[in-house]
């Protein structure tokens, strides 16, 4: 598993990068430079490639075939739904949570 | 090639062989496209670090070596007890367990010969390691292993020079006999391990990690 910067979840490489892909298939460098946009989180090349070499083998995300040097990935089935999951899951906290700050 | 390009190239080449094989290519570009710092640096050495860990070359080799350690231990241990006719060991009962227990007295000392003796070997080929496609962990593990095999023999000498008159006499005296045959079944074994060890399409992967001119 990629290792985690500190920020809690919504820094995750794994998560970041399935929901850059959800946009539709990119190359590395472009997921990188997605996520430093809509995240604010700038993945280190290492990170980067670890994460996609563990979405990859968990078959959540897959590299586009002949795509010379430089090949996009894209999110497979599997891996919408694993981010659809994660994603509920992190509402669902992040709604109990607020609720509880605003009742305390 | 230009600076850049040398530490990229020797970067990408930290991650196991077969890594490399999937994505050399495109982290390579990336390096080069990026601010290559030293935090870009520091990150991709820990990531190069996770990968090799996790690689099945290094499992590969880790297995090598403990079936090697377990057989070495077996055949030392055999001589030792044919030289000195079941000696210490004789209460453990039969040729086995005395080649056992005695294997374990004398096996790191063998162990470290098993990768040392791979240094002369490795010299020597030195000039082919390209072609051959000798993995640079081998060369690590003989580095190791002449380090641990010294240290050994050192501790030897502290314990046992007042039977000896020069540290010569004493490495004559350990080279002598059960310790040459051994050193020369470990030069083989260790040979063989290194090149059954050897990736198989090395060269591929190489030419595939230079950095593109785009």
């Amino acid at each position: 598993m990629a290792r985690k910067p500190r920020g809690g979840p919504a820094t995750d490489p794994e998560l970041l990068i399935l929901s850059s892909l959800a946009a539709g298939p990119q190359h590395g460098y472009g997921i990188m430079t997605d996520i430093r946009e809509f995240a604010g989180v700038t993945l280190g090349p290492g990170t980067l490639y670890t994460a996609i070499t563990r979405l990859v083998e968990k078959q959540l995300i897959a590299p586009q075939a002949d795509s010379g040097r430089q090949r996009p990935y894209k999110l497979t089935r599997d891996g919408a739904l694993a981010l659809k999951q994660q994603l509920s899951d992190m509402r669902r906290v992040a709604s109990i949570g607020l609720t509880r700050l605003r009742t305390t | 090639m230009s600076t850049r390009h040398r530490i990229v190239s020797a970067l990408v080449r930290m991650y196991p062989a077969e890594w490399r094989r999937e994505y050399g290519p495109e982290l390579t570009d990336i390096l080069l496209a990026g601010r290559l710092g030293p935090r870009a640096i520091a990150n991709v050495f820990g990531s190069a670090c996770r990968e090799r860990l996790r690689s099945a070359e290094l499992r590969h080799l880790l297995l090598r070596a403990l079936v090697a350690f377990i057989v070495m231990e077996l055949l030392t241990g055999a001589s030792a007890a044919i030289q000195y006719e079941y000696g210490p060991g004789r209460e453990f009962g039969g040729p086995f367990g005395v080649a056992l227990f005695l294997g374990f007295v004398t096996a790191p000392m063998y162990v470290g010969a098993l990768f040392g003796a791979i240094v002369p070997v490795a010299v020597l080929l030195g000039p082919l390691r390209r072609r051959a496609g000798l993995p640079v962990a081998a060369f690590a593990s003989a580095g190791v292993g002449v380090a641990a095999f010294a240290g050994v023999l050192l501790v030897f000498w502290v314990i046992d020079r007042s039977h000896f008159q020069t540290f010569g006499q004493f490495l004559v005296t350990v080279f002598r006999g059960q310790g040459t045959s051994t050193v020369l079944a470990a030069l083989i074994a260790g040979s063989a391990i290194v090149v059954s060890g050897r990736p198989r399409s090395r060269a591929t992967s190489d030419r595939q990690d230079e950095p593109s001119t785009v």
